[in-house]
């Protein structure tokens, strides 16, 4: 909000630190409402949607201050022009797009470079979403999850696809209900090996009610939390794992991210404007390799 | 969790409270409770316990410096003639901060001499300006609230016309509302549409003198928003029909202050020649006729000629090492000691120049509120993270 910028921290930081280094500044083509970005550890790439200018940027993993992004996804035949999430398919080579304003996703080649159609756009009143909030592909089971806030009566909740999908179909499985917790959701993330979804629940309610002090970022009616769901759960389903609670310190996370080698789960809280590690070995049952150096 | 934040910021939380609380990993209360299984301390914290500051505003004859903070969600009130010495924090005349406050994510702040009071943007999240008494203090309700759209950024006060302006970012608009506004109300006009060439727009100044409006845009552009409800209420409505993102370049445009609709500037700052890099508030400095800009993006304030037009140089730049000037994001001008504030994301801290300086010159007075040196996390309402796992660092877009 404050500053259009990607801050990048060394894992083991703790307390209140600074960036190791940080992107930023009018040549890197960044905008403020960055709600998504993803690591591409086989080309050493990073990827983030720009909201307020309808693109999707990749720059180099190691990129610092004004640098220039490698690659941007921008223009009238991408039909991009609100992105608020993306993802990667590794496995397929591609890049996914969630928008909310356009309440969509959209599958791009993983090398797009300009005003690029997409592959593929799940979109229309069969699929249910709404507002896309998140993006996670499962190449193990060929699925592709997203969580979208509804408004009104449609439903907040995660809808799993399947990855091939395009245009208007109906999702293959829907977590939502009261039994899930879920009220609002933000970035998810899936583990394929163990088919694990992991949604950050921020659960805040909205504003625009602007006589009552609550909803505010003071006044959180329900704290939020991560949820573990596996990849085939449907329905109204209580999540299998969670983070969650006053020990926990997250308000209203917002982000997931994954670390199996470590065992740990990443949250950013945009309440506290903070950002939590959690060892959760349950979570990772298998020893992973060490990372690569 | 939540009583706990509330309790939190009753005791101010946000007044230099101390980083060794930040490292602990689980408060005193949940480590003598019976947590659930899944309440699950973290084992590392980064966040910034101190007031980091977002837009600034100088009262002179109240002898005021105000800034907004986003982090800890507050207002502070200091003595505008006052800095901080070896290094130390400053202390605030007062801090507004609480849950009765309305304030969240805040960015443009301005002051009302005549009527002593303060107003600021909830950027994202309420949607709201909240306006308080100059003698606010601690968790109190506002004198006012009142709906702005989406993304409102920069504010603006015309005392003859007797209205506020709003940039608005994503709807790349300025709305203007009467002074008094409370609650829901419709603007009385919209500055809006692509004769206007509004992209992203930040800090807003208003030179009554000159009856001029100025605007700092950052470029991003995505479609001129039509829809009419836009402006008017809390709405979040952007258009369905698609439009092609484009980055256009930063620029400085100025409109006639009675402007209105899809008017064209008067007079537009744009080009390499500028230097413009992200720049964010903006104010008119009627003692030497400049428009000094917070250049966000390369760490200087800019000043160039009020009748600047086009891609010429600033007459003025301060910057670089001895300045103190890091990441600025507002601006203010004191014309009463021939001032210039400057308010730093990077560095918790706001600095004051004598208003004819140019280059590398150390400022005249700094407030602080951290300790010098103290670490910025730099978060702004974050919502995503991504591991790295070749450096084993974690990347956070704000």
């Amino acid at each position: 909000m404050s500053v259009p910028s990607i801050l990048v921290f060394a894992r083991l930081a703790n307390g209140n630190a600074g960036p190791v280094r940080v992107i930023e500044g009018q040549g890197s083509k960044l905008s403020r409402t960055m709600h998504g970005i993803a690591y591409d550890s086989v080309h050493d790439e990073i990827i983030v949607p720009v909201h307020l200018a309808g693109a999707v940027l990749v720059f180099r993993a190691g990129a610092t201050g004004e640098e220039a992004p490698i690659r941007i996804i921008q223009g009238p035949h991408t039909h991009i022009l609100r992105p608020e999430t993306v993802n990667l398919d590794l496995k397929n080579n591609e890049i996914v797009v969630g928008e909310d304003g356009g309440k969509d996703v959209m599958f791009f080649p993983r090398d797009a470079h300009g005003d690029v159609a997409p592959l593929r756009t799940i979109r229309g009143e069969k699929t249910g979403l709404d507002e896309v909030r998140g993006v996670a592909v499962d190449p193990v089971r060929n699925l592709v999850v997203v969580s979208s806030r509804g408004e009104g009566k449609r439903t907040t909740g995660v809808f799993i696809f399947n990855r091939t999908d395009n245009g208007d179909v109906a999702p293959r499985a829907i977590i939502a209900g009261p039994k899930s917790g879920i009220n609002r959701v933000r970035q998810v993330e899936v583990e394929p090996e163990q088919g694990k979804i992991f949604v950050a629940v921020k659960n805040n309610a909205e504003s625009y009610r602007f006589a009552d002090a609550s909803p505010s970022p003071w006044n959180p009616e329900k704290p939020g939390f991560i949820g573990v769901w596996d990849i085939h759960d449907n329905g109204d389903v209580p999540p299998r794992g969670l983070i969650k609670g006053p020990a926990s310190e997250m308000v209203w996370p917002a982000g997931v991210a994954l670390n199996p080698g470590d065992r740990e789960v990443y949250t950013i809280d945009s309440v506290s404007n903070g950002m939590y590690s959690y060892y959760m070995p349950e979570f990772f049952p298998t020893k992973k390799p060490p990372r690569e150096q | 969790m939540i009583s706990k934040l509330g309790a939190g910021c009753a005791l101010g939380l946000a007044l230099l409270a101390t980083a060794a609380a930040l490292s602990q990993t689980a408060s005193p209360e949940s480590q003598s409770s019976k947590p659930a299984p899944e309440d699950i301390p973290p084992i590392r914290t980064i966040a910034d316990p101190y007031p980091a500051f977002n837009g600034i505003a100088v009262d002179a004859a109240n002898g005021i410096v105000a800034m907004s903070d986003p982090n800890r969600k507050s207002l502070l009130l200091y003595d505008r003639i006052r800095g901080a010495s070896q290094g130390e924090a400053s202390l605030p005349i007062r801090q507004i901060l609480g849950p009765d406050t309305f304030l969240g994510m805040i960015a443009g702040i301005i002051l009302d001499p005549q009527r002593e009071e303060i107003y600021t943007a909830n950027n994202d999240i309420e949607d709201t300006v909240v306006v308080m008494p100059y003698g606010a203090s601690g968790n109190v309700k506002p004198r006012r609230v009142f709906s702005v759209p989406h993304q409102s950024w920069g504010l603006a006060l015309g005392n003859v016309a007797d209205q506020i302006a709003v940039t608005v970012e994503v709807q790349n608009t300025i709305v203007f509302y009467r002074r008094q506004v409370k609650g829901v109300e419709a603007p009385v006009r919209i500055i809006r549409g692509q004769a206007t060439g509004l992209a992203d727009p930040h800090g807003i100044y208003w030179d009554e003198s000159h009856n001029e409006i100025g605007v700092a845009n950052h470029g991003n552009f995505r479609g001129v928003v039509k829809n009419t409800g836009g402006g008017c209420a809390p709405s979040f409505v952007v258009e369905d029909e698609a439009e092609a993102g484009e980055s256009r370049p930063p620029s400085i445009r100025i409109f006639a202050a009675n402007a209105k609709n899809d008017a064209k500037p008067l007079r537009v700052i744009q080009g390499s020649r500028t230097g413009l890099d992200w720049p964010m508030g903006i104010a008119y400095d009627a003692q030497h006729d400049t428009i000094v800009v917070a250049n966000n993006g390369d760490s200087s304030v800019l000043i160039f000629g009020r009748n600047s037009d086009g891609d010429v140089a600033p007459l003025r730049v301060i910057r670089g090492d001895r300045t103190g000037i890091n990441h600025p994001m507002g601006v203010a001008v004191d014309p009463q000691k021939g001032e210039v504030w400057v308010s730093n994301w990077g560095d918790h801290s706001a600095l004051a120049f004598d208003s004819a300086v140019r280059g590398n010159v150390a400022p005249k007075r700094i407030i602080r509120s951290a300790p010098a040196g103290t670490h910025t996390p730099g978060f702004g309402n974050p919502m995503a993270l991504a591991y790295d796992s070749k450096r084993d660092q974690l990347l956070v877009p704000n």
